[in-house]
């Protein structure tokens, strides 16, 4: 019975992914067909009667570029406070950091997101930044949402370094960092899973980047620059476009970029974590 | 069980001596349709509406095709479809219910109090992007410029009243409420914005806009340039072509001339039509 209920369930699942899929892929072919190649035209201009322009380009770059600068900052950091709590850290420091990246990572990206605006909008005014949301901000405050989760993961399988693996090395006469590294290769595959998570994550995120991305389709120059990356886009426009229009087709051209990022992303996370466990165990 | 019957019985009593109302059409309209169903279901409890907002067209269209008993459009009829119109032997009536005004704000500090649409339409191209090719007077900093998304109603009046139906600058920031333009130029020195006139408050300053005040005086008297009328549309010959004076289609467009309809009009951030009794 209870087989026969979770195969079910499994099916169902599988079935659910792939008709969403289906869905947006038959729903973004009028565009595909219709506009070809100027789908990746840096312009967007969906609504003008004359001359509409549906162009991704600068709209991805500036997703790519987001995503990519945000997530180095958030592995090396991650990475850092994961090894100190494992290394240095205290029990009691440990617990309460601990505790503190669980109640962050509980927080919905919505109240990140009016943060950005709220504070880290007049501050950056402050700063002499000519406008409040700005492609940094937005760098900021996916960095705080992603952060705990790049932290937890990370500690975590470094923790679950097994004992006899440590003693090995120290019994082999290992210095502090290289028994470190001996436990970073061994823990390699769960950091990797959360290095691709994390940049998984920002490149879906979709509220933050509403809010204090800046709204502009320019390519970004400096850490200033509003850009607009792809989700906000969809977020945006996606509720009040009239359905079956060349604009909602192109909508779910982007939704369908944005999706199939993801999903060759966690198709490679697999990929490479597979790799790496063999190459851990020899 | 006898719960469960009697459930069904009214539930089936609402169905059958229930009325229903179709409203469809503009997407600006929209907000204020919400409200005033809202109020106006209070008065009729058994009373269904359904109402939708996907575009003054697909309104019209809609009483074309006798899919709707109300189009909300933010335009007039346009002349193929007066054409359409008279072929069908039909009467579409307007019923003009509200203004769509937008003011143009920046910040409070910023010495500036009239601009034209020309000048306008070059900010929002991307023509002019420092304040001081505006007037040589103000000082020499890049104009943040806002706008709102291109969902919204508010948008597509300000491409067809400012710009001409021209491109925006890419480096326009498009945000997603009236609220959030608000605070952004309210906080910032060098911003542009517009937004519905009932939504400005005392953090920004309203510009002249070609010498005009945006007040609602200015509105109804048709000399503010960045302003539309709203219209409701119902089709007379569904009334054997006169005006109907009973029947919840009647009662519901005496609400929403009336003051109380029209007072959610300016609650929905529109220039009333009419008086509001205030």
């Amino acid at each position: 019975m209870f087989v026969l209920f979770t195969s079910v369930a499994a099916v169902l699942v599988a079935a659910a992914l792939f008709a969403i899929v289906f869905f947006i892929f038959s729903e973004s072919l009028r565009a595909i067909r219709e506009v070809g190649w100027g789908l990746f035209s840096p312009n967007w201009y969906p609504v003008w009667e004359l001359e509409p322009e549906f162009g991704v380009r600068t709209m991805l770059l500036n997703s790519l570029i987001l995503t990519v600068w945000t997530s180095v900052w958030v592995w090396i950091v991650g990475l850092a406070v994961a090894l100190y709590l494992h290394k240095y850290a205290r029990d009691r420091e440990k617990q309460v950091v601990l505790r503190i990246l669980e109640y962050v990572s509980g927080v919905p990206s919505v109240v990140f997101g009016l943060f950005g605006v709220l504070i880290l909008g007049d501050l950056f005014l402050r700063a002499g930044a000519w406008t409040a949301q700005n492609f940094l901000n937005a760098s900021i405050v996916l960095t705080i949402l992603t952060l705990p989760f790049m932290t937890s993961l990370t500690f975590q399988s470094i923790e679950k370094v097994p004992s006899h693996i440590v003693d090995g090395a120290v019994a082999l006469g290992a210095k502090d960092i290289h028994v470190l590294l001996v436990e970073l290769k061994y823990a390699a595959p769960g950091i990797v899973n959360a290095m691709l998570g994390v940049f998984n994550r920002i490149f879906g995120e979709t509220m933050i980047v509403l809010m204090v991305a800046g709204g502009a389709n320019v390519l970004v120059r400096s850490f200033f620059d509003p850009i607009r990356p792809l989700t906000a886009t969809l977020g945006s426009e996606i509720g009040e476009v009239a359905v079956g229009s060349l604009h909602y087709s192109a909508l779910f051209f982007i939704a369908l970029l944005v999706l199939s990022g993801c999903l060759i992303l966690n198709v490679l996370t697999n990929v490479i974590c597979r790799r790496l466990e063999r190459w851990v165990k020899g | 069980m006898k719960k469960v019957f009697l459930l069904v019985l009214v539930f089936t009593a609402l169905v059958v001596y229930g009325q229903t109302l179709v409203i469809k059409g503009s997407n600006t309209v929209y907000p204020i349709a919400q409200l005033w169903v809202e109020e106006f279901q209070k008065m009729y409890p058994n009373l269904t509406v359904t109402l939708e907002g996907a575009g003054s067209t697909t309104g019209i269209k809609a009483l074309f095709n006798e899919t709707t008993d109300i189009a909300n459009s933010s335009r007039f009829l346009k002349p193929s479809e007066i054409e359409e119109m008279h072929k069908a032997g039909r009467y579409f009536v307007p019923i003009l219910v509200a203004y769509d005004a937008l003011s143009v704000i920046v910040h409070p500090s910023l010495p500036i109090d009239d601009i034209s649409i020309e000048t306008l339409k070059k900010i929002y191209t991307g023509e002019i992007t420092e304040w001081n090719q505006v007037d040589p007077k103000l000082p020499k900093r890049t104009i943040v410029v806002y706008s709102r998304n291109t969902a919204s109603g508010t948008f597509e009046t300000w491409v067809e009243k400012v710009l001409h139906g021209a491109k925006l600058s890419p480096r326009v920031q498009m945000l997603e409420s009236s609220q959030a333009e608000i605070e952004s130029v309210a906080k910032n020195p060098y911003a542009i914005a517009y937004t519905g006139m009932g939504y400005v408050t005392d953090k920004v300053k309203a510009l002249k806009v070609n010498g005009v005040e945006p007040s609602v005086q200015n509105v109804i008297k048709g000399t503010y340039p960045i302003s539309r009328p709203l219209f409701v549309f119902i089709d007379l010959s569904r009334f054997n072509n006169s005006w109907p004076m009973e029947g919840i289609v009647s009662d519901y467009l005496r609400f929403i001339v009336s003051p109380k309809g029209q007072s959610i009009v300016r609650q929905a951030g529109f220039v009333p039509a009419y008086g509001t009794g205030e």
